[in-house]
């Protein structure tokens, strides 16, 4: 369940996230501003809603399922679904360059139809089009997240091409962190691994130093990043624990030396 | 909590093996978590953490579970396995220990 969430979430929280901001500038010429910029919100906002309802339903179907087959049915069929509507949100991007409303239907694209054809359409949009663009910053964010190669690119670009120290810092954030995350992806090699670890830990490094203003959150985000690369990565010695157990009787993770240990981290809720 | 019919299981099965399954648990007490271990037969320690404790805060927890599987010196070698990846896991690293490769 709580999975199930975490995956239908991204997508349609993306929209929220990426409406606040501003209005669109240098709307193109040969066309009346508001009527272009009201049809490709429009668009966009009666795809999102048909979403909405995909997603909803889905969650229902998801939530009535019995076996793990029939779950994984049913979010296959989902995420099948979302995939035939990348086209189409591709289409407004393409037909509204300079539109807020394209920026998020890019977004969704590089979300739903990663790998395909589509996605890489997006990319290239994303790239000519919006690159310098203050709200990249957010959408970097996202990005970061998807871990696809466009992402990649994209976020690369950002960091070399965005005026904007506050977007060039979340690109940098992002781009370790999913450079990162990549380092723990089943079947990554292992000089691959070095490799990303390598330059993760130089980018995530390289933000208390470059931006030293930047604000607190991602500061601290790239901390505890840092810190998890350097300690907690597969091959790394781990951190020592201390506490006590349910009775209060203090003990240590150090004091299981010589065993094999699986540490879990849970609760009862 | 979902994993524990598995771990009572793998806790079971490794009886008398160099291998140890220990918890660091996120409720709210350690009057929960000591209830939470008599209902659920759970024979194993955890370290009590409490909510936004300081060891989930140190390893960056994000979600739960998470799960290290760490060999006998302490090295981190499986992260996220579970079930019968988790088995294996074990497995593999209990081979290790009891042939050194040296």
């Amino acid at each position: 369940m709580r999975r199930f969430v975490m995956w239908v979430i991204p997508i349609l929280a993306l929209a929220p996230a990426l409406a606040a901001a501003e209005p669109p500038k240098d709307p193109p010429k040969d066309k009346p501003k508001a009527d272009k910029a009201a049809t490709a919100a429009e668009q966009l906002q009666t795809l999102q809603k048909e979403l909405q309802k995909l997603g909803q339903e889905a969650q229902k179907q998801f939530n009535e399922a019995k076996t793990p087959e029939e779950k994984q049915k049913i979010r296959d069929e989902y995420f099948k679904k979302l995939k035939e509507y990348a086209p189409r949100f591709l289409e407004i991007a393409e037909k509204n360059p300079k539109d807020d409303a394209a920026f998020e239907a890019l977004g969704f694209v590089l979300n739903a139809a990663q790998g395909t054809p589509t996605a890489d359409k997006a990319i290239d949009l994303l790239l000519k089009d919006h690159i310098k663009s203050k709200r990249m910053g957010q959408f970097c964010a996202f990005l970061g997240m998807s871990g696809s190669p466009g992402a990649e690119k994209v976020l690369r670009a950002v960091m070399e091409k965005n005026p904007e120290k506050e977007v060039k810092v979340q690109a940098t954030l992002s781009l370790g962190q999913m450079l990162k995350q990549k380092t723990e992806t089943p079947g990554t090699k292992k000089a691959d691994i070095e490799k990303l670890s390598k330059e993760a830990e130089t980018l995530l490094a390289s933000i208390e130093k470059d931006f030293p203003d930047a604000n607190a959150q991602i500061l601290e985000q790239a901390k505890v990043d840092l810190f998890e690369l350097r300690n907690l990565a597969i091959g790394k010695t781990i951190p020592e624990v201390e506490g006590e157990d349910a009775d209060g009787k203090k003990f240590k993770l150090s004091d299981y030396r010589g065993k094999v240990v699986v540490l879990d981290f849970w609760a009862e809720w | 909590m979902a994993m524990v019919p598995h771990e009572r299981s793998l806790v079971k099965k490794m009886e008398g093996k160099p291998f140890a399954l220990l918890g660091v648990n996120f409720d709210n007490s350690k009057e929960i978590l000591k209830k939470c271990e008599e209902k659920n037969q759970i024979t194993w320690r955890s370290f009590f953490d409490g909510r936004e404790g300081p060891i989930g805060k140190k390893f960056n927890i994000r979600y739960l579970p998470t799960i290290y599987v760490l060999d006998d010196k302490g090295v981190i070698r499986y992260k996220g396995v579970r079930d019968k990846a988790m088995d294996e896991a074990v497995a593999t690293l209990l081979k290790e220990v009891e042939k050194p490769k040296k």
